[in-house]
């Protein structure tokens, strides 16, 4: 009755459209008084009247004449009023918007319709994506049914502009990003999708429609799988995007290129027939066209290597009917695409180490030669190694510079039987070409022997390219390169950041590296303390490095040399706390240098404090340290430092219950850590230190307990927190419930429901991508964990308390024990929690587990692993269970 | 439109490494976590291995002390808390059914040392006591079939694994009786010490030993939880502690071999691994371990235990030890007295997926079963192949039984229980017959039903066909010393049959120890059998 009122009502009511040109100006204005007084009269728009507000928006954004600035703003608040990166706000949108009266929302479609045809490109651009997302909230409703034919009547009125059309098809390409193409009838579909292919055609005479379909044929191939399926449909489709690949307009040309390169992806397995086209336009892309299109083509390659690289990665050793084929087109290729790869490597920039942000043909082209590689392994050695033969040794330095880039591309991907005897052969080169006159090339070799100590040099699986022999000049090369141009020095880093790693537990051989560290470790000091780098890029390589040396080293050699360094990086923390600071610039940078001096200590104190002779160097230095990071705490007033936090969860685990007297000073951060929200890691680092603090203090943590776990039910019931912080939070519960014992109890009221709602959000859970089976694992093993420390901390005193959950803990281990997607880190959790209920509850819970089978069958699999961890825990959950049994005969 | 992202810089990776040591962290905070979680559960790691194990590598964590509560009493718990008030028969037959007696070994053990993956890959059915057993074919799908036929159920379940691979587990469920194991062979091995086997029973701050027919050995303070007056005081009644011991009177120490209950918590239950590991840890806590004091009149001590390999064999059988040896004690790992009876045995075969649907409904039995189980699964007292017990004349002065004069009688003797029906059985569940007396003779000499008889062994001897006793030549000695509680088991009698005959030696059992090569062999077998 209520709608039909409204369907009756609405055509004598006109929604008036408020006048809003001006407050959107003002919101702009660079007086800081204006534009907040304008947001805050636009805000309380909003609040008090969403649907004129909005409806006012559209009126702006529609009406030509209107200011662009205006005409710009009003866009982006009408998109932001719809859609959220944030899934919960986002949601919220929506609703907001459903809940709208009919009227206000067929005026503001209406006028956004109309705005396509204006004759300012941004007003149509912006209205264009605007359509898409009310497309994409009303579509899968039905509640906007002549949405497509609005547009299709766009595109086939013969007397309409061509902005129009440009402006049509851009929207029918974001709407078909948006939407699945089961929102629609086949019919439709079809008709979309033509609309567009005909908008490539040749015929069409205008080039920015021609632009503009191609573009949405990109926004669109997802949505046109049912028409991919059919050979004829699918046939003409690929026919259009090869004849765009040759317009007279490169920017039609790139649009299709990076159409190839997205049906290389999703459609790999329809390829076959048109390889020989893609190749030839590619190469001639690749040979003769602009930049821009070339390195789509180049793409394109490198697209077709991903997924034929996945396919070999995830090869089932028997095939079932279901798998999609592997059609070798690089190996197929292979002796046309490597000289055309290889020709891109001497097309470098002149400047291309200055800039990050640079991506060249050279680039595209030794990344995609590296895929290469991979894809097909040995096969490509023959084919690269005479161009490196013939281009090393030439007095220009391009040419010596595509040859080691050549080399270095392909140490991935081909046998160590067949590398090793090269590498051998090429290393001396390698050291000696570190003198090279050239700085592209000594950048370059200084990232091949990188590639080579990564790949190539790894003592514990028996095989490396480093012999004791060379060992001494290789380390003498890369100390002397260290302190060559700062993007050289960043490479060097990396190399030695391998070479240590490959020393990590390889036995004897971890001696081999020890007498140099003292020269390695005061070399990569001296390098983070340079100035003439243009960023911190160089200073955080080698402090990075540096802690994968320490990290890597064998502490039995090296304690001593790290006990040396310790007070250095103190001493460096120490003095940025002193640094002045004038502008957020400066702050930006203490902070990084910081972060970097607090890895370095963090790596140090979890190394000293691995095994118990050293560990007693960093109670020595505990307080001095704890100061520290306390004074870089006090650097910032609303944020904790993060790495300082993981610093610190370190120094609790080293000094045991002795961390109880930095609690007072120290709480206020952990607090503030806790109610992090935006920056999630921050917040899930902290719950991880009160872990560690738990396991230190034990009950001494008790007078902390109240705000921590507040704290965190808070965040366990914030929709705004990132989801990967909520297991952590459940783990820690056991932290604290295992520490305090009997003293958790006024927490189980509130503690257990959470871990109730959890383990039913786990049980509905929908499993359908990776991801969301390692969150639900992730979800199901901290659950456990809180049951196990909660029940392990009740079972001398409070075990009773648990017996009411138990049956429900029950429950949900025998349906995690029936998922066949569980880890094994699930398992052990499952199967430890099993073992602790009937450790604390005992014979109470005999009835419970009397015609429980899937505890036999747990067990079972358990016991029948290969993992000892999990045969112990099994076997001591067998042990507890059986004794559940026992107690009353 | 969104342009195609870039690809990450292939040459320029910077290097940065907070999320490794943030994910470090993680990891490191997991493992405290388990260790901390671990450590409440007094699971530690050396669990395995602890023979090798360094005792303080265990950090003590306090007894589960009750003190005020006094839950009510099963009626097991009076059992055991009384049982150092019994006196005579009672204590007799109470002790009788506590025990844990080995089972004499007579046949080696097929592949003694056998672990877990050995068995996972290899189906072979060992067959302990097979001179009792009807069949000893050698053929896997004979055994297989035995099994189906004469034993409770088999059932199976299937884990698909990966396609085409399903890994199929049999269940069986088998009588004590049935010395059939397929896979429980991981066993510890240890040199046992000579002297007098006893209960060690400690409650309300007094310890008391007695031997196997229930008879006092000592009375006296001990270290153990509740054994004296003089410490834990406070410590309710319920905190009692039983040990299964070997008194060595050389250098006056109580050897404990096994544990039945420690301050209270019963371990009938738990395996022999977890029972040692239990044991090792809070014998050293309590002191238990020191020398006599005051307050603790007698040392205890752990045997060293080894895992059942050749060189753990070796050491058990030639090692130093402090006492004196009296043969090599074997015990089964990971069988708990309560699991005895299931066996499970795994195999992997490829499966056609046709034959999927046929295995669903195995899988529905085999619920069946384990319920079957659970109701039905009791104490297994008394006589038990989870320890074996083997000796020869280099570990043991006492090979052959001697008499109560300590002189070898000329012939073997036999203790047998006369039954109503005038039989006379051995004491095993069920009880193995080795003759018949006639009603006139047990008029004559006034025997009555559940007397323990003497016999010997004459010329006639014992005599087998097809692997089961047929006939066996006993003579009449006379009723046995009233201090005797029970009748000899069947593996004792055929043990000392076999000492005298053909006896068992150490080389049969290090030959039954197989080599990597062997266990390649096994595992070609399996292959063979689908």
């Amino acid at each position: 009755l209520r709608l039909y009122l409204k369907i009756v009502v609405s055509p004598y009511r006109t929604e008036m459209a408020m006048e809003i040109t001006q407050f959107l100006l003002s919101a702009q204005s660079p007086d800081a008084k204006i534009r907040t007084e304008a947001e805050g009269q636009l805000r309380q728009f909003q609040e008090q009247n969403l649907p004129s507000f909005l409806l006012s928006l559209s009126f702006e954004l529609s009406t030509d004449g209107k200011p662009t600035e205006s005409r710009r703003l009003a866009g982006i608040v009408l998109k932001n009023s719809l859609d959220a990166k944030d899934a919960t706000r986002k949601d919220h949108l929506v609703q907001q918007w459903v809940a709208i009266d009919i009227t206000f929302k067929s005026q503001i479609k209406g006028l956004l319709l109309k705005t396509l045809g204006s004759s300012v490109h941004e007003a149509r651009h912006t209205a264009a994506q605007v359509i898409a997302k009310i497309a994409s909230i009303e579509i899968p409703r039905k509640e906007w049914p002549d949405l497509i034919g609005s547009l299709l009547v766009y595109m086939t009125q013969q007397d309409r502009p061509a902005s129009l059309k440009q402006a049509t098809l851009e929207t029918l390409g974001y709407v078909c990003e948006e939407i699945s193409h089961q929102d629609l009838v086949q019919d439709e579909v079809n008709s979309v999708l033509t609309a567009v292919v005909q908008g490539m055609n040749v015929t069409e005479q205008s080039p920015e429609v021609r632009l503009a379909a191609t573009r949405a044929l990109y926004n669109a191939l997802d949505f046109a799988q049912t028409n991919f399926e059919n050979e004829m449909e699918r046939n003409y489709i690929m026919k259009m995007v090869c004849e765009t690949a040759m317009a007279k307009e490169a920017e039609i040309r790139q649009a299709s290129f990076e159409c190839l390169v997205s049906i290389a992806s999703t459609y790999y397995e329809v390829l076959e027939p048109y390889m020989q086209t893609i190749f030839e336009l590619t190469a001639n892309a690749v040979r003769g066209d602009e930049e821009g299109v070339a390195l789509q083509a180049i793409e394109v390659w490198s697209s077709i290597c991903d997924e034929e690289i996945e396919l070999q990665d995830f090869e089932e050793p028997e095939t079932g009917d279901s798998e999609p084929p592997h059609s070798h087109f690089i190996e197929k290729a292979l002796s046309s695409l490597v000289p055309m790869l290889l020709e891109t490597l001497l097309k470098q920039d002149e400047d291309q180490e200055q800039d990050d942000g640079v991506w060249n043909l050279s680039m595209a082209g030794g990344t995609c030669l590296g895929l290469v590689a991979r894809t097909v392994g040995d096969a490509i050695v023959p084919l690269v190694m005479p161009f490196v033969e013939a281009n090393i040794l030439k007095t220009d330095w391009r040419s010596r510079e595509a040859a080691t880039y050549a080399f270095g591309s392909i140490l991935e991907g081909p046998s160590i039987e067949k590398l090793s005897p090269m590498v051998h052969a090429g290393l001396d080169f390698l050291l000696k070409a570190m003198r090279d006159e050239n700085s592209h090339v000594k950048d370059t070799t200084a990232w091949t022997l990188s590639r080579i100590f990564e790949l190539l040099h790894s003592p514990s699986a028996g095989f490396s390219i480093i012999s004791p022999a060379n060992l001494e000049r290789v380390v003498g090369v890369l100390l002397e390169s260290i302190k060559d141009a700062p993007h050289v020095a960043e490479k060097v880093c990396g190399a030695i950041y391998y070479l240590a790693q490959g020393y990590e537990d390889a036995g004897t051989s971890s001696s081999l590296l020890t007498p140099f560290l003292p020269n390695i470790i005061s070399c990569l000091i001296a390098t983070a303390d340079r100035t003439d780098g243009s960023d911190s890029k160089l200073r955080s390589s080698a402090y990075e490095t540096l802690n994968e040396v320490v990290r890597c080293s064998d502490l039995a050699e090296t304690s001593q040399i790290i006990i040396q360094l310790l007070p250095v990086v103190m001493n460096k923390l120490g003095q940025t706390v002193e640094l002045q600071i004038l502008s957020s610039e400066d702050r930006e940078k203490q902070g990084d240098l910081q972060a970097s001096l607090c890895g370095v200590l963090q790596v140090i104190i979890q190394k000293l404090s691995s095994i118990d002779e050293t560990k007693s160097i960093i109670l020595r230095f505990a307080d001095q340290i704890m100061v520290l990071f306390l004074r870089v705490f006090a650097c910032r007033s609303s944020t904790v430092h993060e790495e300082a936090m993981l610093a610190i969860g370190a120094l609790a685990y080293a000094t045991g219950p002795e961390f109880a007297k930095y609690m007072p000073e120290f709480y206020k951060y952990l607090e503030m850590g806790l109610q992090n929200f935006e920056e999630y890691q921050v917040c899930a680092i902290s719950v991880g230190v009160v872990g560690d603090i738990c396991r230190a203090l034990d009950d001494q943590i008790l007078p902390y307990c109240d705000g921590i776990m507040t704290l965190l039910l808070k965040d366990l019931s914030s929709g705004e927190l990132h989801r990967s912080v909520k297991p952590p939070i459940f783990s820690c519960f056991g932290d604290i419930a295992l520490a305090i014992g009997e003293h958790f109890e006024k927490y189980v009221v509130y503690a257990v429901p959470m871990m109730q709602r959890a383990a039913e959000v786990c049980a509905q859970m929908e499993l359908s991508d990776e991801e969301m089976v390692e969150y639900g694992n992730h979800l199901r093993r901290s659950i456990f964990e809180a049951y196990s420390g909660i029940l392990q901390g009740f079972k001398s005193s409070k075990a009773e308390l648990m017996l009411p959950h138990a049956q429900h803990l029950l429950q949900f281990i025998e349906l995690v024990s029936k998922d066949k997607q569980r880890d094994e880190n699930v398992t052990k959790a499952a199967v430890a929690v099993l073992g602790d209920l009937a450790d604390a509850l005992g014979s109470n819970v005999k009835m419970l587990f009397q015609d429980r089978s899937f505890c036999t069958e747990l067990l079972g699999e358990c016991l029948q692993s290969g993992d000892e961890q999990l045969k112990e825990t099994a076997t001591w959950t067998q042990g507890m269970i059986g004794r559940v049994f026992s107690v009353c005969g | 439109m969104a342009p195609h992202d870039l690809r990450r810089p292939f040459k320029r990776p910077a290097v940065s490494d907070q999320q490794k040591r943030r994910e470090l962290s993680l990891l490191r905070q997991n493992q405290n976590r388990r260790d901390a979680q671990n450590q409440a559960r007094c699971l530690a790691s050396t669990v395995l291995s602890f023979p090798n194990q360094p005792e303080s590598a265990f950090e003590p964590e306090p007894e589960p002390v009750l003190e005020d509560t006094e839950p009510e009493l099963g009626p097991r718990d009076i059992d055991i808390r009384q049982s150092s008030k019994l006196r005579g028969p009672e204590a007799r037959r109470w002790f009788a059914k506590q025990l844990m007696l080995p089972e004499w070994m007579i046949d080696v053990p097929d592949r003694l040392s056998n672990d877990w993956e050995d068995v996972r890959s290899g189906l072979r059915i060992t067959e302990w006591l097979s001179g009792r057993g009807a069949f000893r074919g050698q053929g896997t799908h004979s055994k297989l079939a035995f099994l189906v036929k004469h034993h409770f159920c088999t059932v199976w379940t299937v884990v698909n694994l990966r396609s085409g691979i399903f890994q199929v587990n049999f269940w069986c469920l088998c009588k004590k009786a049935v010395l059939i194991t397929f896979f429980s062979d991981v066993r510890y091995v240890c040199a046992r010490p000579s002297g007098q086997r006893c209960f060690v029973v400690s409650s309300n701050g007094i310890t008391v030993s007695r031997l196997r027919n229930g008879s006092l050995l000592h009375r006296f303070p001990s270290a153990l939880p509740n054994g004296s007056r003089a410490k834990d005081a406070s410590r309710s009644a319920q905190s009692y502690c039983i040990l299964d011991c070997i008194f060595h009177e050389l250098d006056q120490t109580y050897y404990v071999v096994d544990m039945v209950c420690w301050a209270g918590i019963s371990f009938y239950e738990c395996t022999a691994e977890f029972r040692f590991y239990w044991l090792n840890n809070k014998l050293v806590e309590t002191s238990a371990c020191d020398g006599p004091s005051r307050y603790h009149r007698y040392r205890f001590s752990m045997v060293p235990m080894y895992n059942c390999d050749h060189e753990g064999m070796h050491t058990a059988y030639t090692g130093p030890v402090p006492y004196v040896r009296d043969g090599l004690l074997f015990y089964n790992k990971k069988f708990s007295k309560l699991s005895l009876g299931l066996y499970q045995l795994v195999i992997q075969v490829p499966v056609q997926r046709t034959a999927v649907k046929e295995f669903k409904v195995a899988v529905a039995m085999s619920r069946l079963a384990l319920e079957y189980l659970n109701l039905h699964a009791h104490y297994q007292t008394g006589n038990t192949p989870l320890a074996l017990v083997w000796k020869d004349e280099n570990c043991s002065q006492y090979v052959i039984d001697t008499d109560s004069k300590g002189q070898i009688p000329h012939q073997q003797q036999v203790v047998l229980e006369l039954q109503d029906d005038g039989k006379l059985t051995t004491y095993d569940d069920p009880p193995v017959v080795f003759g018949f007396l006639n009603g006139e003779f047990i008029q004559k000499t006034e025997l009555v039903a559940g007397n323990l008889l003497r016999f010997s062994v004459s010329e006639g001897g014992l005599v087998f066909a097809d692997g089961k006793l047929e006939k066996a030549d006993l003579q009449y000695i006379g009723k046995v010393n009233r201090a005797r509680a029970f009748a000899d088991s069947y593996s004792k009698i055929m043990f000392q049959h076999m000492a005298r005959h053909s006896p068992l030696r150490i080389e049969h059992l290090l030959a039954s120890i197989c080599s990597p090569s062997e266990q390649e062999n096994v595992a070609r077998d399996v292959e063979m059998l689908d």
